[in-house]
């Protein structure tokens, strides 16, 4: 017999422990007999390796990673949807703004044009804004400047100089320099009351705004006795204007609304009347202003002649 | 023994041993030997020197593919002769086991296992002590420690190789000397 198993066994196995003995200097042409025992065994413990690498737990992992990533995106597009239904709800104000202001002035043909604010001027004794509209867009010296479709906020100045081709200057109504302002006390949303005349301008730097103080001017010619509108006038009612040193687009526009009411130091009969502006001009982000077309011509307002261009 | 049957099924569980081992090891520090539940298997049935050669073979290829350092040498006989130890054990304690239950080749894989680590460890030990022997630093408490474990691991792949072997019993044509023993010649 020429393979003997027990005496090949005991010689192999001999081998072997003569190998381990040997210097690792001497055993190293071992090395070249794992390349061909890799290359018989890990055909197939790669496809078992791959068979059972797959974990039900990493399957979970990964749905789990795909859900977190939902739902970042669910955030994303809910952020998204939100910042759209702001605008939506912002330019919703903005037309009821632009048509609210079209309809106190019926008979007009009024251009409106809506600029954001750049900013103040740094003389802080001056309310005197910059807005970013000119010649180009057709802005005029005197044009009234209004903000949220109805409160006013002053008007282009008629200093030289002021209206550029790209932007231009507003006088506040809170500044010395828009001058006297005759208004109108309302005593609900559709009923005049008496007329009043500004008589001081009170300035704050903080937040709580500048003032305008206004005489009652009926109370002098003793109308208030007769009609009661004396006694009416209360904390929160609108003052709206009515002067005809202004446009006639800027009439019945909101100065502001009442925050006190005092007697006048020298004459205690008569009252004054503390207004405050709806939204404070040097605060404001963003203006509409407003100009007449054809002035002298009145005809009926169409709803494409306002808004921004 | 049917050898081409014995081949053919050592090769897949070698396979198995060298590419799912690894992903079952829990923390990669202890590993779940497939081919010494095999072997096992193989010494409950087989003639004593067709056990012995088994475990020459899957021993020898075992260390033929295990990761090295790489300056270091392919060390050959750790799980050469660990295996033929734990074949050696099996052989002399068969003989009052019910081979054909998995419990039995559960219950004898694991100290199988042991009895091969030890040998294992015992004989890197040695080799370490060359100087380039292994090419790594080489702890025999913490190996000692890690085969503790992995034989305790071996138990479960046992009842996995039991499982799948005992059916595929015939197929080895295992000569049964039990029933020679009683003149039960099939």
């Amino acid at each position: 017999m020429l393979f003997n198993p027990r005496a090949s066994l005991i010689m192999a196995t001999t081998l072997v422990v003569l190998l381990l003995l040997l210097p690792p200097s001497l055993s190293r042409w071992t090395n070249a007999l794992a390349d061909p025992a890799k290359t018989l065994v890990y055909p197939i413990s790669a496809p078992m390796h791959h068979l059972l690498a797959f974990n039900p737990l990493s399957a979970v992992s990964t749905d789990a990673e795909a859900a977190r990533q939902a739902i970042s995106q669910r955030d994303q597009l809910l952020t998204q949807k939100l910042a759209l239904e702001r605008d939506i709800d912002r330019l919703q104000q903005m037309v009821k703004d632009l048509q609210g202001g079209i309809e106190l002035n019926p008979g007009l043909v009024v251009r409106q044009f809506t600029a954001p604010v750049l900013g103040r001027t740094s003389d802080l004794s001056s309310e005197i804004i910059t807005v970013r509209a000119g010649r180009r867009q057709g802005v005029e010296p005197g044009s009234v400047v209004v903000s949220r479709g109805v409160n006013l906020i002053g008007r282009v100045s008629s200093r030289e100089g002021a209206v550029r081709d790209r932007t231009c200057e507003v006088v506040a109504i809170t500044d010395k320099a828009a001058g006297l302002i005759n208004g109108v006390v309302m005593l609900d949303a559709q009923t005049p009351g008496p007329t009043c005349q500004l008589v001081e301008r009170r300035r704050s730097v903080g937040p709580s705004g500048s003032t305008l103080v206004m005489l009652v001017a009926d109370e002098l010619t003793g109308a208030d006795a007769m009609t009661g509108s004396f006694r009416q006038i209360e904390v929160g009612m609108t003052v709206r204007l009515q002067d005809d040193n202004w446009p006639r687009t800027a009439q019945r526009f909101v100065i502001g609304r009442i925050v006190s009411m005092e007697s006048k130091p020298d004459n205690p009969l008569r009252r004054l009347i503390v207004v405050k502006p709806e939204i404070d001009p040097t605060r404001v982000s963003e203006v509409t202003i407003r100009w007449l077309t054809e002035a002298e011509e009145p005809r009926a307002v169409s709803p494409t002649t306002g808004g921004r261009p | 023994m049917r050898w081409p049957a014995a081949f053919f099924v050592g090769w897949i569980i070698l396979g198995i041993d060298v590419g799912v081992a690894t992903s079952l090891s829990p923390g990669q520090r202890a590993l779940p030997s497939f081919a010494l539940p095999f072997l096992v298997f193989i010494a409950l049935h087989a003639p004593t020197i067709a056990v012995m050669w088994t475990a020459f073979l899957l021993g020898l290829f075992i260390d033929l593919t295990s990761p090295r350092a790489e300056s270091a040498a392919v060390v050959v006989g750790p799980h050469l002769l660990g295996f033929m130890a734990a074949a050696y054990f099996v052989l002399t304690v068969r003989g009052v086991m019910l081979r054909r239950r998995i419990v039995a080749l559960i219950v004898l894989s694991i100290p199988a296992a042991m009895l091969a680590g030890l040998v294992s460890v015992f004989v890197l030990t040695i080799r370490s002590m060359y100087p380039g022997g292994l090419g790594v630093e080489y702890s025999p408490l913490g190996e000692l420690w890690r085969m503790v474990l992995s034989s305790l691991l071996t138990g479960f792949s046992a009842a996995f190789v039991g499982f799948v072997m005992l059916p595929l019993h015939g197929i080895f044509h295992f000569h049964d000397s039990s029933r020679r023993m009683v003149g039960m010649r099939r």
